[in-house]
């Protein structure tokens, strides 16, 4: 991301009737045509925002059945998953801009010369970026989704909740601004510290710009697998599937069994036939070492492929199962006008 | 979300801007007033005298002055002693006067002009008005400027010579206040025109 999308609501100048533009954040509201001065005004203390559904369900439904045949996923699903429904909903998410600074210094450990000595390395560093927040605001049973992105030239329009089927928002304002400002102070630190092994002083401060709710548009379709139902949503914006759960693919799942014994097997004996045919010398019990860790680490994955297997999990859904694609982060660092200083 | 009429705290007359300024003149009266948390409020500033009469476009800079004492009691610092000692770097230490740029103008400009007027604090002299001079935009709420003035602190000790690694301080801030400073703009750049430079 290049720069922070403010959003911008239409409304009203109530001395002259002319369109003011009021932007994210900015509670100080001109109007161009007749120069009064306004204060933005809100219940809850955060502006209402909504973005237009502009994925129609046919899209959706497309886009999800394209989703079934991506990953390990039962490979008959296209042919045999029937949708049992498929609706739009608006989901509210606290989004909070703010400027994050932080101050970071501690050390570097780096390993130098023949006899691989520590040395200590001292690093000092000043974080000052933009970052966005963004957190669910209601109680979605478990869609697995957590933040969003807002797409570039989205269009946001003011609030009506006449026209739209929402979520209500169960969290408090006060909560998730201050859950918004630790979470960016904390990126800021974290920003700071990235080359740093120790850290012995950290400072960090947020400057906010913007807290807004906005209510943002995606559908939701359920379907059913032999006897059991499952989910997906899709972004009614971008159209990307965010989260969701599937079956899966039963043959995958033996074959990892299969070929992560074999593998792991196969690997651990090779070590330890050098160690004999090499009489325990160095060479001979490195491999072995070597080769027992790299099969400990097969067999783990391959038994996470075999244990949890028999479901998918897209998005930031919880539960037993393989876990695939990207989780949405909290926070967001935006690259322009950024002042870092690093040393 | 509603938009409330804002007026004069002074004179009732409803305000008029055709920028976006913290700093609202009434259009009725003359008089400024801050606005702060969905209200406009009264408002004490200063403005600082042209320490010369120069043929660019005068333009008066708002600043939050952050009267602060900073108590460092405990710093660690790894290398860099020698060169501090050369240069004579001056400390930024005690009682004193944090200049934090309030208007939106380039940053680099506000960040070397808060620097170097907090580590060198101007003798300032004073006028009553801004005598037709314009006023640049302030953008800067008031109830961040304390923590940018500490950040200006922490700024100075990671960028002078050495690498800081441990620090201790108490920063409290006594008073918070507007002060404007004239400036030139020359090109697309603004020089101060305090004499302090």
């Amino acid at each position: 991301m290049t720069e922070a999308q403010k959003i911008l609501v239409s409304m009203t100048c109530p001395s002259c009737g002319g369109q003011v533009q009021c932007e994210e954040g900015e509670d100080l509201v001109l109007c161009k045509f007749c120069e009064s001065v306004f204060a933005l005004t809100t219940d809850e203390g955060a502006n209402k925002v909504m973005y237009k559904m502009t994925v129609d369900k046919d899209k959706a439904l497309a886009k999800v059945r394209d989703w079934w045949k991506t990953g390990p996923k039962a490979q008959d699903l296209v042919q045999t998953a029937q949708v049992t429904e498929a609706y739009p909903m608006y989901l509210p998410f606290w989004r909070l801009i703010a400027r994050g600074k932080a101050c970071v210094c501690g050390i570097e450990e780096e390993r130098r010369g023949k006899d691989n000595q520590k040395v200590e390395i001292p690093r000092e560093a000043l974080i000052n970026r933009e970052y966005i927040y963004s957190e669910i605001a209601c109680e979605t049973g478990d869609l697995g989704i957590q933040s969003i992105v807002i797409p570039e030239r989205a269009q946001a329009i003011s609030y009506d909740d006449q026209e739209i089927v929402t979520f209500g928002v169960t969290s408090s304002r006060d909560n998730a601004y201050e859950a918004g400002g630790r979470a960016i102070r904390q990126t800021a630190v974290e920003d700071g510290g990235a080359r740093m092994d120790k850290i012995y002083f950290s400072k960090s401060f947020f400057f906010p710009k913007a807290f807004t709710l906005v209510y943002y548009p995606f559908w939701i379709v359920r379907y059913s697998y032999e006897g059991r139902t499952y989910f997906a949503t899709v972004d009614g914006i971008t159209a990307r599937v965010v989260s969701g759960r599937a079956p899966g693919n039963a043959g995958s799942q033996s074959t990892a069994a299969g070929i992560g014994g074999a593998l792991s097997g196969g690997l651990a004996g090779f070590g330890i036939g050098l160690a004999i045919v090499t009489e325990g010398t160095d060479v001979g019990i490195g491999v072995l070492v070597v080769g027992i860790v790299a099969a400990v680490a097969l067999l783990g994955y391959f038994y996470n492929r075999f244990r949890y297997g028999d479901e998918i999990l897209e998005g930031a859904v919880n539960g037993k199962g393989l876990k695939s694609g990207r989780t949405q982060k909290k926070v967001q660092p935006i690259y322009n006008e950024t002042y870092d200083y690093f040393k | 979300m509603l938009l409330k009429e804002l007026k004069c705290p002074g004179c009732g007359a409803p305000l008029k801007s055709k920028e976006r300024d913290m700093m609202l003149a009434c259009s009725h009266c003359g008089r400024i007033s801050l606005f702060a948390d969905g209200t406009v409020g009264d408002v004490s500033y200063s403005i600082a005298a042209p320490a010369e009469n120069r043929s660019e476009e005068l333009i008066y800079v708002p600043f939050w002055i952050v009267n602060a004492d900073l108590n460092v009691k405990k710093e660690s610092i790894s290398g860099g002693r020698i060169s501090r000692f050369i240069t004579d770097r001056k400390q930024m230490r005690g009682t004193r006067d944090f200049y934090v740029c309030a208007a939106a103008l380039p940053e680099d400009s506000c960040r070397k002009w808060n620097m170097d007027l907090t580590l060198d604090q101007p003798e300032l002299t004073f006028v009553s008005g801004f005598k037709g001079a314009k006023r640049a935009v302030m953008t800067m709420e008031k109830g961040i400027a304390g923590e940018n003035a500490e950040f200006l602190f922490l700024r100075y000790e990671t960028e002078i010579p050495g690498t800081l690694q441990t620090l201790e301080y108490d920063f409290k801030i006594n008073s918070t206040k507007v002060l404007y400073l004239p400036a030139y703009k020359i090109n697309d750049t603004y020089i101060l025109g305090i004499s302090h430079e």
